[in-house]
């Protein structure tokens, strides 16, 4: 089981001017990848001739692999700080659908 | 530097997104066209470093000199600045003659009105309008200049008290009754502490315009402001450096009026004494105690004062109005380090807002 992180997070505007409210939102998903294993078969499979004979044809079992990808909602991490490592570090703040963050610029 | 934001999946797979640093517009500098800055000579400042002190800033930042638009040294508990925000002279830049200037010997100059004494070492200046410029007036243990004129300019000229001056009347001295408008601009008026009968570095003028000057070192008042009528003339002083005086006894104001009228525009100065005013410095002094008046609109404001210990200055300021209708004072918007005073920050009876505590980052009680 994987994750792939497909996020990006921009901020509202290009330049803000001080005072301003300073929106930055993430988006994307992570694309969660499992791999299941499984057995198909033995097979019995009947097969019958033109004049009417009839016979069974067999396969034996094997093992198949499958690949399931599944995309996954991200949302900003509480419980880890947000690192404002700018000279002048501003104090941000988590929206409530934990999607952007804001601050005073 | 960047912003990273911590982002988790729903299955709790941790990752993060980083951001670069957000850009956030400077508004205009509002102190640019204010502070002096401006017009200011180039050179390094004479104190240049007089403000990176740990004293002036808050708590855990390092000292530093911040200006506009930083926040490193503001307090917000009280809504002030450790330090001034603007431009202040002699910190943020050079006062005194502008690079380039090449000084002439006093008695080399040969202007229509301006007389010139060789063995007296004085040059008077009866002419109106004329401009004494790149002057040394340092030169052979020192020159006087006699101002008898209106409209008189002193620029780029570098006076020093000496052994030909020592005891004599103010090395920049007026007619006190009829000289106006005198104007003094990049200029040192050093008064090297040489002590004497009369000894301010700069005497007896009738209301004058200072600018980017460096007046330091006199033994009585450094700006000395006399005369008598009863027409009000400005006294106008912005940009200028204000630094040491008395050390050599004498009862050193940093300004003083006498018995005439004013006007006091004072802004953006900086006062640095490291202490010694023999009987105790009465700082920037304009009020009616000396028989003169005080009238119309005065100002006093963006002033810097460092004061060291023993710098014995009784109080930075003194501003008293006459009485009548329009004459205002107001002192505001100041900082100072008042480790050096030793009575109060003000007197008088302008009004007192805003003036900052270097050492607190609050408000200095008004008086």
């Amino acid at each position: 089981m994987t994750d792939t992180f497909n996020v990006t997070a921009a901020y509202d505007k290009p330049s803000y001017n001080q005072g301003d409210t300073i929106t930055a939102t993430i988006s994307g998903d992570d694309v969660l990848t499992q791999t299941f294993q499984g057995q198909i078969g033995p097979l019995a499979i009947p097969v019958v001739s033109a004049d009417g004979a009839q016979e069974t044809v067999n396969l034996p079992a094997t093992t198949v692999t499958v690949t399931q990808a599944t995309p996954e909602s991200v949302v900003i991490d509480t419980t880890r700080p947000i690192v404002d490592s700018s000279p002048t570090p501003r104090t941000w703040t988590v929206s409530a659908n934990k999607l952007s963050i804001t601050a005073t610029a | 530097m960047t912003l990273t934001i911590p982002v988790i999946a729903a299955d709790g797979a941790p990752s993060t997104v980083t951001l670069p640093d957000p850009v956030v517009n400077s508004p205009a500098d509002p102190w640019a066209s204010l502070d002096g800055r401006a017009n200011a000579p180039a050179g390094t400042p004479q104190f240049a470093t007089l403000l990176n002190n740990p004293k002036y800033v808050p708590a855990g930042v390092a000292p530093g000199r911040y200006l506009w638009p930083s926040q490193a040294a503001f307090n917000p508990s009280t809504g002030k600045y450790y330090q001034p925000q603007f431009h202040v002279p002699g910190v943020d830049y050079a006062v005194g003659p502008r690079p380039g200037t090449v000084f002439k010997d006093p008695s080399a100059i040969s202007i229509p009105g301006v007389t010139v004494s060789a063995s007296g070492h004085k040059v008077t200046v009866g002419a109106a309008g004329a401009v004494i410029s790149g002057i040394d007036f340092s030169l052979d243990g020192g020159w006087q200049c006699i101002i008898s004129a209106a409209n008189v300019t002193i620029t780029d000229c570098n006076f020093m008290s000496g052994s030909n001056i020592s005891g004599m009347l103010s090395m920049l001295n007026g007619d006190n009754n009829s000289n106006t408008n005198l104007t003094v601009q990049y200029t040192v008026l050093n008064g090297a502490d040489v002590t004497g009968s009369q000894s301010s570095v700069v005497g007896n003028i009738r209301g004058a315009k200072f600018r980017y000057c460096l007046i330091e070192n006199s033994n009585q008042d450094l700006l000395d402001f006399g005369g008598s009528g009863s027409t009000a003339v400005p006294i106008d002083v912005q940009y200028c450096v204000f630094h040491n005086d008395g050390k050599a006894g004498g009862h050193a104001d940093w300004i003083q009026v006498g018995g005439a009228a004013y006007t006091i525009t004072l802004k953006f100065n900086l006062a640095y004494s490291v202490g010694g005013s023999g009987s105790g410095s009465q700082g920037w002094m304009v009020d009616t105690v000396n028989g003169g008046t005080v009238v119309g609109a005065n100002e006093m404001a963006y002033n810097t004062i460092v004061l060291g210990a023993g710098a014995n200055v009784n109080f930075c300021f003194s501003l008293t109005t006459s009485s009548g209708s329009g004459n205002t004072g107001s002192i505001h918007d100041n900082y100072a380090d008042l480790t050096g005073n030793n009575d109060a920050f003000a007197k008088g009876n302008a009004t007192k807002t805003n003036n900052v505590s270097m050492l607190t980052g609050a408000e200095i009680p008004g008086f």
